[in-house]
């Protein structure tokens, strides 16, 4: 069930004669519960440290049933820096995307602003994702450890909900869509 | 565009659907991922017991979403919306098609918004991730499923770094050609989303 990450040695630029690969279902997270600030208003900062969003409600909120691993995810999957499992690029990178040539990734964090009563919350949070995703993929675009240049693109993944309906406008009305090359 | 599948109401019904127009006015595609915090219980008979439950669930209630978003006739007001079914298999797609066909063959006059069989409206506009890949006993069953489906259709995906996390080198059995590896593991994927 949980796959074994073996230490290989780092990949040469040959890395590429693998065959290349989309992963259509990739799960970033954030490292810590601050990571989103700088993508929300200063408003939301206050709203999140006074009241929060609500953590579980009977069976309407939160994971109903137990996830059979931690977060649900591989036990090999955390950061050797820490955080929770997805919440290092580079350890993605070197875990996941690299030794498997993915070169195309759709990212779709989760726990994010879905789901939330508070619906001007819930669509900042939306919206914060999305932003915290293009300059997380930015600041990985800027170059691999071992030098080698990624594609200058990245797409963005967006996430919707009713009450934020311009936010599809928003981002579809900005200069080129970003697309990752992972 | 990322939506769930379990939800306050089907995917389908009105509530969402400026999220449809929106989706095809800026031309992103809307993925329907597995999970969701609707409120309701995910059956229909209530909680289940059982985590494992849960996780072979996905299928049904991604099914309640699919037939909800074609029989409300979301893809015949939106052409040009594309969808992609996440993480709930895709084994089931043919039974669901089939079963849909039957159904609105006898029963379209309720639904007369719905011009055309279900079944076209799936092939048309709905994409499948592989992951969790169905795992049948004979493979050759699974080709049947991916033929009905269209190698077209599918999205290579690994959930990483979920636990059930499929490993891209042991997918896909052997037998299949160059083409439909090519289109399984990228070239489809690069289409959906206007990076081809």
């Amino acid at each position: 069930m949980n796959v074994q990450f073996r230490d290989r040695p780092e990949p040469a630029s040959s890395v590429h004669a693998k065959t290349a690969i989309a992963d259509c279902d990739i799960h970033p997270a954030r490292a810590t519960r601050t990571e989103l600030y700088p993508y929300l208003a200063k408003r939301w900062h206050e709203h999140l440290e006074t009241y929060d969003k609500h953590q579980y409600q009977g069976m309407m909120e939160g994971p109903p049933y137990p996830k059979a691993q931690p977060n649900a995810s591989r036990r090999d999957a955390y950061p050797p820096e820490g955080g929770p499992q997805g919440s290092s690029l580079s350890f993605m990178q070197k875990q996941h995307l690299d030794p498997n040539n993915v070169v195309l990734g759709v990212l779709n964090p989760l726990a994010t602003g879905q789901g939330i009563r508070n619906h001007e919350l819930s669509a900042a949070l939306c919206s914060a994702i999305n932003d915290w995703q293009i300059e997380k993929c930015r600041r990985w675009q800027r170059g691999r450890p071992d030098g080698s240049q990624r594609n200058p693109q990245a797409r963005r993944r967006q996430e919707f909900r009713p009450g934020a309906a311009t936010e599809p406008q928003r981002r579809a009305a900005r200069p080129a869509p970003l697309l990752a090359d992972l | 565009m990322l939506l769930l599948s379990r939800n306050v109401e089907p995917l389908g019904q009105r509530r969402y659907w400026p999220i449809y127009e929106a989706a095809e006015e800026a031309g992103l595609p809307i993925g329907v991922h597995a999970f969701g915090f609707g409120g309701n219980p995910i059956t229909a008979s209530g909680w289940p017991s059982y985590y494992i439950e849960e996780m072979v669930g996905h299928s049904q209630c991604q099914q309640t979403a699919l037939a909800s978003i074609v029989l409300e006739g979301v893809f015949e007001r939106h052409p040009k919306l594309k969808m992609a079914m996440i993480e709930a298999g895709f084994g089931w797609a043919p039974s669901l098609s089939w079963r849909l066909d039957k159904c609105w063959q006898r029963l379209r006059s309720e639904v007369p918004h719905v011009k055309r069989p279900p079944s076209e409206y799936i092939r048309d506009h709905v994409y499948w991730t592989t992951q969790p890949m169905e795992d049948p006993e004979r493979r050759d069953h699974l080709l049947d499923v991916i033929d009905w489906v269209g190698w077209d259709k599918l999205l290579f995906a690994t959930d990483y770094p979920h636990w059930d996390y499929d490993d891209p080198s042991r997918v896909l059995p052997a037998g299949v050609s160059d083409a439909n590896r090519e289109a399984f593991y990228l070239d489809n994927a690069l289409k959906l989303y206007g990076l081809a």
